[in-house]
Protein backbone atom coordinates (compact mmCIF):
# COMPACT_ATOMS: atom_id res chain seq x y z
CA UNK A 1 0.00 0.00 0.00
CA UNK A 2 2.89 2.33 0.92
CA UNK A 3 4.52 1.51 -2.36
CA UNK A 4 1.32 2.36 -4.26
CA UNK A 5 1.10 5.70 -2.46
CA UNK A 6 4.70 6.42 -3.36
CA UNK A 7 4.09 5.62 -7.01
CA UNK A 8 0.98 7.83 -7.09
CA UNK A 9 2.89 10.62 -5.38
CA UNK A 10 5.74 10.33 -7.85
CA UNK A 11 3.33 10.45 -10.80
CA UNK A 12 1.61 13.55 -9.41
CA UNK A 13 4.91 15.30 -8.77
CA UNK A 14 6.12 14.38 -12.26
CA UNK A 15 3.01 15.94 -13.71
CA UNK A 16 3.58 19.16 -11.78
CA UNK A 17 7.18 19.28 -12.88
CA UNK A 18 6.18 18.96 -16.54
CA UNK A 19 7.51 21.81 -18.65
CA UNK A 20 5.07 24.45 -19.82
CA UNK A 21 3.69 24.12 -23.30
CA UNK A 22 4.28 27.02 -25.62
CA UNK A 23 2.55 28.27 -28.71
CA UNK A 24 4.07 30.64 -31.24
CA UNK A 25 2.26 33.24 -33.28
CA UNK A 26 2.70 32.31 -36.94
CA UNK A 27 0.22 34.69 -38.53
CA UNK A 28 1.44 38.19 -39.32
CA UNK A 29 -0.64 39.51 -36.43
CA UNK A 30 -3.27 38.24 -34.01
CA UNK A 31 -5.34 39.37 -31.07
CA UNK A 32 -5.60 37.82 -27.63
CA UNK A 33 -9.28 37.97 -26.69
CA UNK A 34 -11.07 38.05 -23.36
CA UNK A 35 -13.40 35.23 -24.46
CA UNK A 36 -13.13 32.49 -27.12
CA UNK A 37 -15.01 34.58 -29.70
CA UNK A 38 -13.96 37.14 -32.31
CA UNK A 39 -16.49 39.60 -30.94
CA UNK A 40 -15.01 39.66 -27.43
CA UNK A 41 -12.69 42.37 -26.16
CA UNK A 42 -9.08 42.47 -27.36
CA UNK A 43 -6.69 42.12 -24.43
CA UNK A 44 -3.47 42.36 -26.40
CA UNK A 45 -2.30 42.48 -30.00
CA UNK A 46 0.59 40.15 -30.81
CA UNK A 47 2.75 39.62 -33.87
CA UNK A 48 4.51 36.79 -35.64
CA UNK A 49 7.10 34.96 -33.57
CA UNK A 50 5.82 35.90 -30.11
CA UNK A 51 5.59 33.08 -27.58
CA UNK A 52 2.54 32.27 -25.45
CA UNK A 53 2.11 29.83 -22.58
CA UNK A 54 -0.63 27.32 -23.26
CA UNK A 55 -3.20 26.86 -20.54
CA UNK A 56 -5.83 24.93 -22.43
CA UNK A 57 -6.08 23.81 -26.06
CA UNK A 58 -9.26 21.92 -26.57
CA UNK A 59 -11.21 23.88 -29.10
CA UNK A 60 -11.04 26.39 -31.94
CA UNK A 61 -9.68 28.81 -29.37
CA UNK A 62 -6.74 28.22 -27.04
CA UNK A 63 -6.51 29.69 -23.58
CA UNK A 64 -3.08 31.27 -23.20
CA UNK A 65 -0.93 33.40 -20.94
CA UNK A 66 1.03 36.27 -22.42
CA UNK A 67 3.30 38.02 -19.91
CA UNK A 68 0.98 38.48 -16.95
CA UNK A 69 -2.28 38.37 -18.89
CA UNK A 70 -4.56 35.45 -19.69
CA UNK A 71 -6.85 35.30 -22.66
CA UNK A 72 -7.88 33.37 -25.76
CA UNK A 73 -6.24 33.08 -29.15
CA UNK A 74 -7.58 31.57 -32.38
CA UNK A 75 -6.08 28.22 -33.30
CA UNK A 76 -5.62 29.55 -36.85
CA UNK A 77 -2.82 31.89 -35.76
CA UNK A 78 -0.59 29.61 -33.74
CA UNK A 79 1.65 26.55 -33.83
CA UNK A 80 3.75 24.63 -31.30
CA UNK A 81 6.67 25.26 -33.67
CA UNK A 82 8.34 28.66 -33.91
CA UNK A 83 8.19 30.38 -37.31
CA UNK A 84 10.57 28.82 -39.80
CA UNK A 85 11.89 30.10 -43.07
CA UNK A 86 9.77 29.53 -46.15
CA UNK A 87 9.82 25.93 -47.29
CA UNK A 88 11.92 25.04 -50.31
CA UNK A 89 9.92 24.39 -53.43
CA UNK A 90 11.08 21.82 -55.91
CA UNK A 91 12.40 23.91 -58.79
CA UNK A 92 10.75 23.28 -62.12
CA UNK A 93 13.48 24.01 -64.63
CA UNK A 94 13.51 23.48 -68.38
CA UNK A 95 14.97 20.01 -68.07
CA UNK A 96 12.22 18.99 -65.67
CA UNK A 97 9.59 20.28 -68.04
CA UNK A 98 11.11 18.43 -71.00
CA UNK A 99 11.38 15.28 -68.92
CA UNK A 100 7.83 15.60 -67.75
CA UNK A 101 6.12 13.97 -70.71
CA UNK A 102 8.54 11.07 -70.70
CA UNK A 103 8.20 10.63 -66.95
CA UNK A 104 4.44 10.64 -67.23
CA UNK A 105 4.42 8.06 -70.00
CA UNK A 106 6.72 5.81 -68.06
CA UNK A 107 4.80 6.30 -64.83
CA UNK A 108 1.47 5.54 -66.41
CA UNK A 109 2.88 2.35 -67.89
CA UNK A 110 4.26 1.44 -64.48
CA UNK A 111 0.96 2.07 -62.79
CA UNK A 112 -0.90 0.07 -65.41
CA UNK A 113 1.51 -2.82 -65.05
CA UNK A 114 1.15 -2.88 -61.29
CA UNK A 115 -2.61 -2.78 -61.56
CA UNK A 116 -2.46 -5.64 -64.02
CA UNK A 117 -4.14 -3.62 -66.75
CA UNK A 118 -3.76 -4.49 -70.40
CA UNK A 119 -4.87 -3.38 -73.85
CA UNK A 120 -7.77 -0.94 -73.88
CA UNK A 121 -7.50 -0.26 -70.18
CA UNK A 122 -3.89 0.86 -70.60
CA UNK A 123 -4.87 3.04 -73.54
CA UNK A 124 -7.56 4.64 -71.42
CA UNK A 125 -5.02 5.33 -68.68
CA UNK A 126 -2.73 6.76 -71.34
CA UNK A 127 -5.16 9.63 -71.81
CA UNK A 128 -3.83 11.01 -68.55
CA UNK A 129 -0.45 11.57 -70.19
CA UNK A 130 -1.64 14.96 -71.35
CA UNK A 131 -3.49 15.81 -68.19
CA UNK A 132 -0.61 17.64 -66.55
CA UNK A 133 0.79 21.08 -67.25
CA UNK A 134 4.05 21.64 -65.40
CA UNK A 135 4.85 24.65 -67.58
CA UNK A 136 1.75 26.43 -66.27
CA UNK A 137 2.71 25.36 -62.76
CA UNK A 138 6.20 26.85 -63.26
CA UNK A 139 4.54 30.10 -64.31
CA UNK A 140 2.62 30.14 -61.04
CA UNK A 141 5.71 29.23 -59.03
CA UNK A 142 7.65 32.10 -60.56
CA UNK A 143 4.93 34.64 -59.93
CA UNK A 144 6.00 36.82 -57.01
CA UNK A 145 4.03 39.73 -55.63
CA UNK A 146 6.29 42.70 -55.10
CA UNK A 147 6.48 43.54 -51.38
CA UNK A 148 5.71 47.22 -52.01
CA UNK A 149 2.64 46.28 -54.05
CA UNK A 150 1.31 44.14 -51.20
CA UNK A 151 1.97 46.86 -48.63
CA UNK A 152 0.21 49.38 -50.88
CA UNK A 153 -2.75 47.02 -51.24
CA UNK A 154 -2.98 46.55 -47.47
CA UNK A 155 -2.71 50.29 -46.87
CA UNK A 156 -5.62 51.04 -49.15
CA UNK A 157 -7.82 48.51 -47.38
CA UNK A 158 -11.07 50.17 -46.48
CA UNK A 159 -11.13 48.39 -43.13
CA UNK A 160 -7.97 49.71 -41.53
CA UNK B 1 17.87 10.25 -74.80
CA UNK B 2 16.74 8.54 -71.65
CA UNK B 3 15.16 5.16 -71.73
CA UNK B 4 11.78 4.48 -70.15
CA UNK B 5 13.54 2.52 -67.44
CA UNK B 6 15.81 5.43 -66.65
CA UNK B 7 12.93 7.86 -66.42
CA UNK B 8 11.07 5.53 -64.09
CA UNK B 9 14.14 5.52 -61.89
CA UNK B 10 14.19 9.31 -62.09
CA UNK B 11 10.70 9.50 -60.61
CA UNK B 12 11.48 7.00 -57.91
CA UNK B 13 14.76 8.71 -57.08
CA UNK B 14 12.90 12.00 -56.75
CA UNK B 15 10.48 10.38 -54.36
CA UNK B 16 13.31 8.87 -52.34
CA UNK B 17 15.26 12.12 -52.25
CA UNK B 18 12.32 14.09 -50.95
CA UNK B 19 11.44 11.36 -48.48
CA UNK B 20 7.83 11.56 -49.59
CA UNK B 21 5.83 8.79 -48.06
CA UNK B 22 2.53 7.57 -49.32
CA UNK B 23 0.96 4.91 -47.22
CA UNK B 24 -0.23 2.13 -49.49
CA UNK B 25 -2.82 1.06 -46.97
CA UNK B 26 -4.11 4.60 -46.67
CA UNK B 27 -4.65 4.78 -50.41
CA UNK B 28 -6.63 1.60 -50.48
CA UNK B 29 -8.94 2.82 -47.77
CA UNK B 30 -11.92 4.94 -48.58
CA UNK B 31 -12.24 5.78 -44.98
CA UNK B 32 -11.51 9.20 -43.61
CA UNK B 33 -10.23 10.20 -40.24
CA UNK B 34 -12.03 11.81 -37.41
CA UNK B 35 -11.65 15.54 -37.28
CA UNK B 36 -11.41 15.94 -33.54
CA UNK B 37 -7.63 15.64 -33.38
CA UNK B 38 -7.33 18.53 -35.78
CA UNK B 39 -8.81 20.83 -33.22
CA UNK B 40 -5.38 20.89 -31.65
CA UNK B 41 -2.32 22.14 -33.45
CA UNK B 42 0.00 19.48 -34.76
CA UNK B 43 3.71 18.93 -34.82
CA UNK B 44 4.71 18.93 -38.47
CA UNK B 45 8.29 18.21 -39.47
CA UNK B 46 10.24 19.91 -42.26
CA UNK B 47 10.17 16.63 -44.16
CA UNK B 48 6.38 16.52 -43.83
CA UNK B 49 6.16 20.03 -45.32
CA UNK B 50 8.44 19.12 -48.22
CA UNK B 51 6.37 16.00 -48.91
CA UNK B 52 3.17 18.06 -48.78
CA UNK B 53 4.56 20.58 -51.26
CA UNK B 54 5.81 17.96 -53.68
CA UNK B 55 2.53 16.06 -53.60
CA UNK B 56 0.68 19.36 -54.03
CA UNK B 57 2.81 20.38 -56.99
CA UNK B 58 1.81 17.22 -58.80
CA UNK B 59 -1.87 17.74 -58.02
CA UNK B 60 -1.61 21.37 -59.14
CA UNK B 61 -0.02 20.27 -62.43
CA UNK B 62 -2.95 17.93 -62.98
CA UNK B 63 -5.49 20.65 -62.22
CA UNK B 64 -3.70 22.84 -64.78
CA UNK B 65 -3.66 19.93 -67.22
CA UNK B 66 -7.46 19.91 -67.13
CA UNK B 67 -8.15 23.63 -66.97
CA UNK B 68 -5.75 26.19 -68.47
CA UNK B 69 -4.64 29.37 -66.76
CA UNK B 70 -6.66 32.48 -67.56
CA UNK B 71 -4.34 34.96 -69.23
CA UNK B 72 -5.22 38.13 -67.33
CA UNK B 73 -2.25 39.51 -65.36
CA UNK B 74 -4.26 42.29 -63.71
CA UNK B 75 -6.91 39.92 -62.37
CA UNK B 76 -4.31 37.34 -61.38
CA UNK B 77 -2.37 39.92 -59.39
CA UNK B 78 -5.55 41.06 -57.66
CA UNK B 79 -6.53 37.50 -56.67
CA UNK B 80 -3.00 37.01 -55.34
CA UNK B 81 -3.15 40.23 -53.31
CA UNK B 82 -6.45 39.26 -51.70
CA UNK B 83 -5.25 35.69 -51.19
CA UNK B 84 -1.90 36.70 -49.71
CA UNK B 85 -3.67 39.04 -47.31
CA UNK B 86 -5.84 36.17 -46.05
CA UNK B 87 -2.95 33.70 -45.96
CA UNK B 88 -0.93 36.08 -43.78
CA UNK B 89 -3.54 35.44 -41.08
CA UNK B 90 -2.99 31.68 -41.06
CA UNK B 91 -0.46 29.53 -39.21
CA UNK B 92 1.16 28.23 -42.41
CA UNK B 93 3.44 31.11 -43.50
CA UNK B 94 6.16 28.66 -44.53
CA UNK B 95 4.12 27.51 -47.52
CA UNK B 96 4.19 30.68 -49.57
CA UNK B 97 0.70 30.42 -51.03
CA UNK B 98 0.11 30.75 -54.78
CA UNK B 99 -3.18 31.88 -56.32
CA UNK B 100 -4.23 31.50 -59.94
CA UNK B 101 -7.29 32.12 -62.12
CA UNK B 102 -8.46 29.27 -64.33
CA UNK B 103 -10.02 29.77 -67.75
CA UNK B 104 -13.40 28.15 -67.18
CA UNK B 105 -16.93 29.55 -67.50
CA UNK B 106 -18.34 27.62 -64.58
CA UNK B 107 -18.01 28.69 -60.99
CA UNK B 108 -15.67 26.60 -58.90
CA UNK B 109 -12.46 26.73 -56.92
CA UNK B 110 -9.81 24.17 -56.10
CA UNK B 111 -6.76 23.86 -53.91
CA UNK B 112 -3.80 21.54 -53.65
CA UNK B 113 -1.58 20.82 -50.64
CA UNK B 114 1.46 23.02 -50.30
CA UNK B 115 -0.39 26.27 -50.91
CA UNK B 116 -1.89 26.17 -54.41
CA UNK B 117 -5.29 27.86 -54.77
CA UNK B 118 -7.24 28.07 -58.01
CA UNK B 119 -10.45 29.91 -58.84
CA UNK B 120 -12.29 29.95 -62.16
CA UNK B 121 -13.06 33.20 -63.97
CA UNK B 122 -16.68 31.96 -63.95
CA UNK B 123 -16.65 32.07 -60.15
CA UNK B 124 -15.24 35.61 -60.12
CA UNK B 125 -17.94 36.67 -62.59
CA UNK B 126 -20.57 35.52 -60.10
CA UNK B 127 -19.10 37.68 -57.34
CA UNK B 128 -20.21 41.14 -56.41
CA UNK B 129 -17.48 42.28 -54.06
CA UNK B 130 -14.00 41.54 -52.67
CA UNK B 131 -15.37 39.98 -49.49
CA UNK B 132 -17.03 37.26 -51.61
CA UNK B 133 -13.73 36.60 -53.39
CA UNK B 134 -12.00 36.45 -50.00
CA UNK B 135 -14.65 34.05 -48.70
CA UNK B 136 -14.05 31.56 -51.52
CA UNK B 137 -10.25 31.90 -51.36
CA UNK B 138 -10.47 31.53 -47.58
CA UNK B 139 -12.44 28.30 -47.97
CA UNK B 140 -9.76 26.89 -50.29
CA UNK B 141 -6.92 28.12 -48.05
CA UNK B 142 -8.61 26.23 -45.22
CA UNK B 143 -8.48 22.92 -47.11
CA UNK B 144 -4.70 23.47 -47.17
CA UNK B 145 -4.16 24.73 -43.62
CA UNK B 146 -6.38 21.98 -42.22
CA UNK B 147 -4.43 19.47 -44.35
CA UNK B 148 -7.54 17.70 -45.60
CA UNK B 149 -5.88 15.96 -48.55
CA UNK B 150 -2.61 15.42 -46.68
CA UNK B 151 -4.49 13.68 -43.87
CA UNK B 152 -6.75 11.74 -46.23
CA UNK B 153 -3.83 10.16 -48.04
CA UNK B 154 -1.44 10.17 -45.09
CA UNK B 155 1.24 12.13 -46.91
CA UNK B 156 4.25 12.28 -44.61
CA UNK B 157 7.93 13.01 -44.84
CA UNK B 158 10.54 10.42 -44.02
CA UNK B 159 11.29 10.06 -40.33
CA UNK B 160 15.03 10.60 -39.95
CA UNK B 161 15.11 8.62 -36.72
CA UNK B 162 13.43 5.52 -38.08
CA UNK B 163 15.36 4.32 -41.07
CA UNK B 164 13.09 1.44 -41.89
CA UNK B 165 9.83 3.35 -41.97
CA UNK B 166 8.17 5.35 -44.68
CA UNK B 167 9.54 5.30 -48.18
CA UNK B 168 12.06 2.60 -47.29
CA UNK B 169 9.25 0.29 -46.34
CA UNK B 170 7.45 1.00 -49.57
CA UNK B 171 10.63 0.41 -51.55
CA UNK B 172 11.03 -2.96 -49.90
CA UNK B 173 7.94 -3.93 -51.85
CA UNK B 174 9.65 -3.07 -55.12
CA UNK B 175 10.20 0.07 -57.18
CA UNK B 176 7.03 -0.36 -59.16
CA UNK B 177 4.96 -0.46 -55.99
CA UNK B 178 6.44 2.84 -54.81
CA UNK B 179 5.74 4.59 -58.10
CA UNK B 180 2.27 3.12 -58.29
CA UNK B 181 1.45 4.13 -54.72
CA UNK B 182 2.44 7.71 -55.49
CA UNK B 183 0.41 7.81 -58.70
CA UNK B 184 -2.56 6.11 -57.12
CA UNK B 185 -2.61 8.74 -54.40
CA UNK B 186 -2.44 11.43 -57.08
CA UNK B 187 -5.27 9.82 -59.04
CA UNK B 188 -7.45 9.63 -55.97
CA UNK B 189 -6.65 13.16 -54.84
CA UNK B 190 -7.57 14.52 -58.28
CA UNK B 191 -10.71 12.41 -58.25
CA UNK B 192 -11.56 13.92 -54.89
CA UNK B 193 -11.15 17.42 -56.30
CA UNK B 194 -13.05 16.94 -59.55
CA UNK B 195 -15.77 14.42 -58.88
CA UNK B 196 -15.97 12.79 -55.48
CA UNK B 197 -15.61 15.96 -53.46
CA UNK B 198 -14.31 16.47 -49.96
CA UNK B 199 -16.06 14.83 -47.09
CA UNK B 200 -18.96 16.91 -45.87
CA UNK B 201 -17.30 17.61 -42.53
CA UNK B 202 -14.18 18.89 -44.32
CA UNK B 203 -16.35 21.33 -46.26
CA UNK B 204 -17.99 22.51 -43.07
CA UNK B 205 -14.63 22.94 -41.38
CA UNK B 206 -13.34 24.96 -44.36
CA UNK B 207 -16.42 27.17 -44.18
CA UNK B 208 -15.75 27.76 -40.48
CA UNK B 209 -12.11 28.63 -41.08
CA UNK B 210 -13.10 30.89 -43.99
CA UNK B 211 -15.44 32.81 -41.69
CA UNK B 212 -12.68 33.16 -39.11
CA UNK B 213 -10.24 34.39 -41.76
CA UNK B 214 -12.78 36.90 -43.04
CA UNK B 215 -13.26 38.18 -39.50
CA UNK B 216 -9.58 38.34 -38.61
CA UNK B 217 -8.81 40.14 -41.89
CA UNK B 218 -11.72 42.54 -41.56
CA UNK B 219 -14.01 41.40 -44.37
CA UNK B 220 -17.80 41.10 -44.29
CA UNK B 221 -18.35 37.61 -42.88
CA UNK B 222 -21.78 37.31 -44.50
CA UNK B 223 -20.08 37.22 -47.92
CA UNK B 224 -19.61 33.43 -47.86
CA UNK B 225 -23.28 32.64 -47.44
CA UNK B 226 -24.26 35.37 -49.89
CA UNK B 227 -22.00 33.98 -52.63
CA UNK B 228 -22.93 30.33 -52.05
CA UNK B 229 -26.64 31.12 -52.22
CA UNK B 230 -26.19 33.00 -55.50
CA UNK B 231 -24.20 30.17 -57.05
CA UNK B 232 -26.71 27.66 -55.77
CA UNK B 233 -29.45 29.46 -57.66
CA UNK B 234 -27.58 30.10 -60.88
CA UNK B 235 -25.58 26.97 -61.50
CA UNK B 236 -26.43 23.39 -62.11
CA UNK B 237 -25.79 20.74 -59.49
CA UNK B 238 -23.06 19.20 -61.56
CA UNK B 239 -21.01 22.35 -61.66
CA UNK B 240 -20.91 22.79 -57.92
CA UNK B 241 -20.91 19.13 -57.01
CA UNK B 242 -17.48 19.28 -55.39
CA UNK B 243 -18.75 21.89 -52.97
CA UNK B 244 -22.19 20.53 -52.07
CA UNK B 245 -24.73 23.07 -51.04
CA UNK B 246 -27.20 21.91 -48.51
CA UNK B 247 -29.38 23.22 -45.77
CA UNK B 248 -27.01 21.56 -43.30
CA UNK B 249 -24.12 23.55 -44.74
CA UNK B 250 -25.93 26.87 -44.49
CA UNK B 251 -27.08 25.95 -40.98
CA UNK B 252 -23.49 25.18 -40.01
CA UNK B 253 -22.33 28.56 -41.35
CA UNK B 254 -25.04 30.22 -39.29
CA UNK B 255 -23.95 28.28 -36.22
CA UNK B 256 -20.31 29.40 -36.55
CA UNK B 257 -21.44 33.01 -36.96
CA UNK B 258 -23.49 32.61 -33.80
CA UNK B 259 -20.88 30.83 -31.64
CA UNK B 260 -18.09 33.18 -32.70
CA UNK B 261 -20.31 36.15 -31.90
CA UNK B 262 -19.96 37.43 -35.45
CA UNK B 263 -23.58 38.26 -36.23
CA UNK B 264 -23.00 41.96 -35.71
CA UNK B 265 -19.43 42.01 -36.97
CA UNK B 266 -18.95 45.01 -39.22
CA UNK B 267 -16.63 43.96 -41.98
CA UNK B 268 -15.85 45.52 -45.35
CA UNK B 269 -17.18 44.32 -48.70
CA UNK B 270 -14.55 46.36 -50.61
CA UNK B 271 -16.96 46.48 -53.51
CA UNK B 272 -15.45 49.47 -55.29
CA UNK B 273 -11.96 47.94 -55.32
CA UNK B 274 -13.38 44.66 -56.61
CA UNK B 275 -15.03 46.51 -59.50
CA UNK B 276 -11.81 48.35 -60.26
CA UNK B 277 -9.78 45.17 -60.62
CA UNK B 278 -12.37 42.95 -62.29
CA UNK B 279 -13.72 45.30 -64.93
CA UNK B 280 -13.25 43.57 -68.23
CA UNK B 281 -12.12 40.45 -66.41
Amino acid sequence: MKRLALVIGFVLLSGQAHAEDYLYILSAKASIKSEPTFSSQTIENVTKGEKLVTINKNNRWFKVRYHDKEGWISRLSVSPNPPSKRAHRLALNDEDLQDNARRRASSVSTTAAVRGLKGDERNRLGQYENATDFAALAKIENMEIDADTLVGFLDERPFN
Amino acid sequence: MKTANTTTNYLLAALLTSGLVVSATAIAEDDFRHREHQLSVQQITDNDIQAEIEFGQNIAARILGRIPLYDNPKLTEYVNLVGQTLASNTNRPELGFRFAVLDADYANAYSAPGGYVFITRGAIRQMQDEAELAAVLGHEIAHITERHIVESFKIKGKDDNEKLTGITRIFSGGKDAAGAAFLQALDQAVDLLFSKGYKHEDELQSDAVSLQLLASTGYDIHALKRYLKRVDKQHSKQEVSTHPLSKARFDAIGEVIKTEGLANFKGATAKSRFKKYTQGG
